[in-house]
């Protein structure tokens, strides 16, 4: 009850606030805190629209600015964008993989969410963090919990992580009765029923179990380029074990499914000529390899198919036919060798984010790599495209380009100091130039009527009974205090602006100074993690494209080999032929 | 024993990488914090110094859902000068069309009457389109917001409404 008076004092207290704020709203500070017209909740919308338009650019360090800023003007009270936009703070951090900031809102939230959705999705969120954790247990508990009440989107997206996290734990009968409960046109459910076959794979090595989920996959799949891309890695999954229980007409037809233009494209031509090699159609097996010549030799099983091309001329007895593969091989193998040699030489030269940088597609953020247009074509795309396959180099690459990212954003923020500095300069010169102080006296008794009701409501407070009610009260206190505390700034802000114009800027240029200082600072600490983790991931590259040049010299040697087999095996022939015509004409010269 | 001594080695390098990608996820999260209270710092001390409350003027720009209009950019003059020129990416729209609120223009003016005018280019239907929205606004001290927005027309869908109001 006592709570509710509390409240009610706040209600009464947050428009003095805000009227305040009006009486100084001429020179204050904030454009967002001042406008007497809007609503805290207005305020909190504005503000939640703008931050949105950044998130879904994925502009997340953008948006964090934004928001989790002091919400002065705000408060949870008849305040529905308050707690949405602790919320869109918690999805941009963790997208940000700033978990503990994420952790933080939370917890707060968990204290002053009390509209039932929002309890819901902050619930949600925890769940999602410990998932992020890998804390399955705790991730089913908050998820199961959440998910009923949750808007569509967040709904289909939690059933996705239970089953992941039921996966985990290997509890794939769990697994698929969430499954079970995602609508065909999720999306959501072709991920996991893709993991649910996988698991299968790995785990119970029953390929039976896999197609079938696998093809129930396949059904939650739809025309968008997403569901385009999931659907073929369905189908090349599929094809792939069809392929290994030697089914080789169900695995044709799954691979026949596969985009020619899609990422799973050369994997799937390959897979598709040893199936039809299973057929005994290596005539079309042959011509299906030659499609995968376009792509580049880094993606796997392209070189492969530069071999089986000539290996499969040579079954068909079309020798000469197999010593133009076997040749058009070796020199491809060669211009790898070559190609992998200057690779080499710019990882050693200029590091690995250099070489990243090169490739980057304009305006994907840092996951441009995740892109379903990029060429793949091209040796260096398709380098970095196969490094970035790999998860104990994705993190840290991904880590490496967003530092790098920070480091620019930083600089365009020292450019923009910068200009600061200069026309603070000149606004201090003009303001030394003949201006007498204003003598101006700011009446202060409404600051001090505001502070005497809070300390009421603080008293009122010290007598509830501990409990939820008491701890929510607390946090409307500190809100306020937080309100009452910026107030106070600006009344101090205000005076010195009015009444001593040239101290306020040189304390502007002071304070431009300060936050220039740590820019460089920050700037430098960059630098120095940016150089090491480039060292080390530039490092891991390296391995990886010798362990490709080695791979290359292989198949190089082996073509070399096929090929003076094949010349010897026709030079014999050619040999027993002369000698079988010598004998001939020797036996005909006998007789 | 020496199958052990493999197990241990393996398990610590395992656990040593865990504790590397642990200690860097860590050390970025304590970065970007800082990054982002160094940013939030300079954008207060741009506002305190270029854009005051007194004389701040800041435009916004939204797009209704289901509009069947595509923006291409958008023209912004304040008393007959040209404010900002803006050019719409596809990631920008889609940004739009999901409730996004675009900060188009933060300037200053002083008090007194002023004049808006905001030229949109775009595509109906594949057609290029140009049309203009004025406003007419009394700014006295404290921030002024406007909003463009670009509205469905019930009436006639292929003709969007463009409006500016003070918000």
């Amino acid at each position: 009850m006592r709570s509710l008076e509390i409240q009610a004092v706040f209600k009464a207290v947050k428009p003095l606030v805000l009227v305040c704020v009006l009486l100084m709203s001429g020179l204050a500070v904030q454009a967002h805190e001042h406008d007497h017209e809007r609503s805290a909740e207005e305020q909190d919308k504005l503000l939640h629209d703008e931050a949105l338009f950044h998130f879904h650019r994925s502009e997340y360090m953008r948006t964090l600015v934004l928001l989790e800023n002091e919400h002065v003007g705000t408060n949870h009270i008849d305040n529905d964008y308050h707690n949405r936009n602790h919320l869109l703070a918690v999805e941009a951090a963790l997208r940000l993989g700033m978990l503990n900031e994420a952790e933080g809102i939370l917890k707060h939230l968990g204290f002053t969410a009390r509209e039932r959705d929002i309890k819901h999705q902050t619930l949600y969120y925890q769940g999602k963090l410990s998932f992020t954790r890998e804390r399955w247990n705790a991730s089913i508990k908050e998820l199961q919990e959440a998910r009923k009440l949750l808007p569509p989107e967040l709904r289909h997206e939690a059933a996705y992580m239970l089953s992941v996290a039921y996966l985990k734990r290997d509890l794939p009968v769990e697994a698929a009765k969430v499954m079970a409960t995602l609508p065909k046109d999720s999306l959501w459910g072709a991920y996991a029923y893709f993991n649910l076959a996988m698991h299968y794979t790995e785990r119970d090595r029953s390929a039976s179990k896999a197609l079938v989920a696998l093809r129930v996959a396949s059904t939650f799949t739809d025309e968008t380029v997403e569901g385009r891309e999931i659907n073929d890695r369905i189908n090349l999954a599929a094809g792939k074990i069809a392929i290994d229980l030697n089914d080789y007409e169900k695995a044709s037809g799954f691979l026949e499914d596969v985009m020619a233009e899609g990422t799973s494209a050369p994997a799937a031509i390959v897979l598709y000529g040893q199936a039809l090699q299973g057929l005994g159609r290596n005539r079309t097996a042959i011509q299906t390899w030659h499609r995968a010549k376009k792509f580049a030799l880094m993606v796997p099983g392209v070189a492969d198919a530069f071999q089986a091309i000539a290996y499969g001329y040579e079954q068909e007895e079309l020798r000469s036919t197999s010593i133009d593969a076997y040749s058009e091989a070796i020199s491809v193998y060669e211009k790898e060798l070559l190609q992998t040699r200057e690779l080499d030489e710019e990882l050693r030269n200029s590091g690995l984010l250099a070489m990243l940088r090169k490739v980057q597609i304009d305006d994907s953020g840092v996951e441009w790599f995740l892109s379903t247009d990029l060429a793949s074509n091209t040796p260096r795309i398709a380098f970095v495209y196969l490094l970035m396959s790999q998860d104990d180099v994705f993190v840290p690459a991904r880590t490496l380009l967003e530092f790098d990212e920070h480091r620019s954003d930083l600089r365009q923020g020292l450019q923009r100091l910068e200009a600061l500095e200069s026309v603070l300069k000149k606004r201090l010169g003009k303001a030394g130039k003949g201006r007498k102080p204003v003598k101006l006296s700011v009446d202060e008794t409404v600051l001090n009527d505001l502070i005497s009701q809070r300390n009421q409501m603080v008293e009122s407070f010290k007598r509830l009974p501990a409990g939820p009610q008491k701890t929510l009260a607390a946090t409307e206190i500190r809100s306020l205090d937080i309100e009452l505390r910026v107030l106070k700034r600006r009344y101090e802000s205000v005076r010195e602006r009015l009444t001593d114009t040239q101290g306020f800027f040189r304390r502007q240029l002071e304070e431009t100074g300060k936050i220039r200082q740590e820019f460089e600072q920050l700037v430098s600490e960059l630098d120095r993690e940016i150089k090491t983790l480039d060292e080390s991931l530039s490092a891991t590259a390296r391995e990886e494209l010798e362990k490709h040049r080695k791979q290359m010299h292989n198949y190089y040697i082996r073509s070399q080999l096929a090929l003076v087999n094949l010349y010897d095996d026709i030079a014999v022939s050619e040999l027993q032929k002369s000698l079988d015509l010598q004998k001939e004409v020797i036996k005909g010269a006998g007789s | 024993m020496f199958q052990r001594a493999v197990v241990l080695l393996v398990c610590g390098l395992f656990s040593v990488s865990v504790l590397a990608e642990a200690d860097l996820a860590q050390r970025a999260e304590t970065l970007k914090k800082r990054v982002i209270e160094l940013n939030r710092d300079l954008l207060k001390l741009e506002e305190q110094t270029l854009t005051p409350v007194d004389t701040q003027v800041v435009v916004f720009l939204a797009v209704d859902n289901g509009v069947s209009f595509t923006l291409d950019s958008v023209e912004l003059s304040l008393n007959e000068e040209i404010a900002t020129r803006y050019l719409y990416s596809e990631q920008e729209l889609g940004a739009l069309d999901r409730g996004g609120i675009q900060r188009l223009y933060t300037g200053a003016l002083p008090e007194g009457s002023h004049q808006l005018m905001a030229v949109f280019n775009g595509k109906v239907d594949n057609r290029y389109f140009r049309k203009a929205a004025s406003l007419k606004f009394a700014k006295t001290s404290g921030a002024r917001y406007l909003e463009l927005r670009v509205k469905r027309n019930p009436a006639n869908p292929r003709q969007p409404i463009f409006a500016i109001r003070e918000i």
